[in-house]
């Protein structure tokens, strides 16, 4: 199109919206007339089209709802300040300060692709741990936490990618264990005669990578830790935010549980967990009285060699057995809940099936001396009655107990349907809160979801809405979803 | 999505000049966006009044029926404020991110509905003074218009829906779609060639 033929047209445009007629506009431009005329009469129908106007009635009721939904999202908003406790709205109220005074706002978003080794991937990180700890919720604050750790695998990809070096660290899961050169979660890991290995490590185990990506395309490990291990030995310090356990640094934060009148030179019992940034941080701690033991770690998978036998596996003197059946309530880490009862999962833990919270289930687990219970073993119940019965005999579980493999009805709160093929997938169905969205996942009433390119999502759906889900269970346990809606 | 995803695409591609454009040509300063981030209601307020009347005009355009336009332009406005609630929402242009919703929520009727709107532009004629052989005939015109309007590929029928539809000036147009006023001018001669080609012997 000439630009003369674009201006003649333009002008022609505007002389019809004007009321021009078609031939006075095209006796302006003899010699384009031809090609003109076809559009312009196209042009002219349209313009005789009268203008719609709104109704004003129309108009206002639109503006209304408009307001009423700004007033909800702020509401919202500030409901989700306001529902922190006093600590955490301090945080609030701190980070508030530092957008106002530092412009944290632009900051962090300028900071948010920054890698290791720039500038500004402390504000990153930083923002990220006043998130974390704005997040009330465990098992958001749990999403969120799995969010920030593929941000960290995101991270080492893309260093290996550009080709450089820089500092990493994140959680994975071991996938292969080559002479010197392992993969943990799809990355490419090498160890050297410096790389610290706590012992034990086994394919499929969750564990702390802290290296630096190197040119050679992989990431050079400085240390390989099991994400969780435990720890047996003399309390040797104590403070609000820091002890020390058989020598061992731990940190004490608001998750931690410590059981009551632990004084120094008491044996403890400890179920650590490695963060990324290398802090241990100790999940539970127990007292074993106040006979001195020589430390050890214990590996959650048994290979490693332990000079004290880890949590109690078998019952021993001092500990009595119990069994009841419950339902679960709570799971965090090592910690579960179920029907009000505060268990500790340990490395022998029998965990049959993937148990999830709202399954019935049978539990068999010690009185250790300090009065806390170790589970022994938790499997589903399959029966619908929950009579929270006990008995404190040590007997073993009795004949009428549920197989350990897991039911199709009892697999995910909600009803089932489906072949049950030893190896086909069931069908599940389930609702509940979206509390995680990453690439590839969500997280909905604590299940993790596997998304594929079949997998159907209602693209309004985000993180604390109420979801529908229609998944398909493999034998491996793991879901994939088939179909994920808004809930009614 | 299409729009959205056209509209996206085109913005990267011009740069900051064309983005400044789009600010300018929709009469909205970036502090005017900040303020509508923000939810303060007068913004909010003042934003509806401001833009209302011209996505109402383009659905009514698209569609062809007073009731569907004035539930789907409601819709945009409420869309946006989801956006902005998610942390989106428009960033440069408050107009282009009204309009491109605007577009998709059309496309989306039509892909639900499965149907073309036969005799939806029979409301728009005037109600008196065409005889009723003068109507009829109009009537026609317009169930063939609105037809022909949907031969024309998606940019085609957003761009003279904009025009046509939305009143936009060429450069509001331009700015709405992040294109440049010399592509927007050749989009809708092509566009109204096309419909004329379509149109046939039905024009008078």
């Amino acid at each position: 199109m000439s630009e003369r033929l674009a201006m003649a047209f333009e002008v022609c445009l505007q002389a019809l919206a004007t009321g021009a007629s078609l031939e006075a506009c095209l006796s302006l431009y003899p010699d384009l007339a031809d090609e003109l005329r076809p559009a312009l009469q196209a042009a002219a129908v349209l313009s005789r089209k009268p203008a719609a106007q709104p109704a004003p009635a129309a108009q206002a009721r639109s503006r209304s709802q408009m307001l009423a939904h700004a007033t909800r999202a702020r509401s919202q908003s500030r409901w989700q300040v306001l529902r922190q406790p006093l600590p955490r709205l301090g945080l609030v109220l701190m980070a508030v300060m530092v957008a106002l005074v530092a412009g944290w706002g632009g900051l962090t978003s300028a900071a948010a692709q920054s890698l290791p080794g720039e500038t500004l991937y402390r504000v990153k990180r930083a923002d990220e741990t006043v998130r974390l700890q704005l997040v009330r919720d465990t098992q958001a604050r749990q999403a969120l936490r799995l969010t920030f750790n593929d941000r960290r695998e995101d991270e080492a990809r893309e260093l290996i990618r550009l080709g450089r070096k820089g500092p990493v660290s994140f959680e994975g899961i071991v996938e292969g264990q080559a002479a010197g050169q392992w993969t943990i979660s799809s990355l490419p890991v090498a160890l050297s005669a410096e790389t610290q290995v706590a012992g034990g490590i086994g394919p499929g185990d969750s564990v702390i990578v802290i290296g630096t990506t190197r040119l050679e395309g992989d990431i050079l490990a400085s240390e390989i830790l099991l994400h969780t291990y435990q720890l047996v030995g003399p309390v040797e310090q104590q403070a609000p935010s820091e002890w020390v356990v058989a020598g061992q640094l731990l940190r004490i934060v608001g998750a931690s549980q410590i059981q009551e009148d632990i004084h120094p030179d008491d044996v403890a019992r400890v179920l650590v967990e490695v963060q990324p940034n290398g802090d241990h941080v100790a999940l539970v701690i127990l007292s074993m009285g106040s006979a001195r033991r020589p430390p050890d770690r214990v590996a959650p998978n048994g290979q490693g060699s332990p000079a004290t036998p880890p949590f109690p596996a078998s019952p021993e003197a001092d500990d009595d057995q119990v069994e009841f059946n419950g339902i679960v309530e709570d799971h965090q880490g090592p910690v579960w809940r179920i029907s009000g009862r505060t268990l500790l999962q340990t490395s022998d833990s029998d965990i049959r099936g993937e148990i999830v919270v709202g399954d019935q289930v049978r539990v068999h687990a010690l009185v250790s001396g300090t009065g806390g219970l170790i589970l022994v073993r938790i499997e589903k119940n399959g029966s619908d009655r929950v009579d929270d019965s006990e008995s404190e005999s040590g007997e073993e579980p009795s004949p009428d107990d549920p197989e350990a493999t897991p039911t199709p009805e009892a697999s995910v709160g909600g009803d089932s349907s489906g072949d049950t093929e030893a190896d086909d997938p069931e069908r599940v169905h389930f609702s509940g809160t979206v509390t995680g969205i990453s690439s590839g996942q969500w997280v909905i009433a604590g299940q993790t979801l596997r998304i594929t390119g079949d997998s159907q999502i209602d693209e309004d759906l985000g993180v604390g809405d109420q979801a529908e889900v229609r998944a398909l269970r493999y034998s491996d346990g793991h879901l994939e979803a088939e179909r994920i809606e808004a809930a009614d | 999505m299409l729009y959205c995803a056209a509209q996206t695409t085109t913005y990267l591609g011009h740069g900051l000049e064309s983005l400044k454009k789009g600010v300018q040509a929709a009469g909205v300063s970036p502090a005017e966006i900040d303020r509508i981030h923000s939810l303060d209601t007068r913004s909010v307020g003042e934003l509806h009044d401001r833009f209302y009347p011209v996505v109402y005009r383009y659905v009514r355009f698209r569609l062809g029926n007073e009731q569907l336009a004035e539930d789907l332009a409601s819709d945009v406005f409420i869309r946006l404020i989801e956006a902005v609630q998610r942390g989106k929402g428009p960033r440069t242009s408050i107009q282009g991110w009204l309009m491109a919703t605007a577009a998709n929520l059309v496309a989306d009727y039509y892909r639900r509905s499965y149907r073309q709107p036969h005799g939806e532009l029979a409301e728009e004629l005037p109600a008196n003074g065409p005889l009723p052989d003068e109507l009829a005939a109009r009537n026609e015109l317009g169930v063939q218009l609105q037809q022909a309007l949907l031969s024309l590929t998606p940019d085609q029928q957003h761009v003279i829906a904009l025009r046509f539809g939305a009143s936009l000036s060429l450069e509001e147009t331009a700015a709405s779609l992040g294109k440049e006023a010399n592509a927007i001018k050749a989009l809708q001669f092509r566009a109204l060639a096309a419909l004329r080609r379509t149109l046939g012997d039905s024009l008078p």
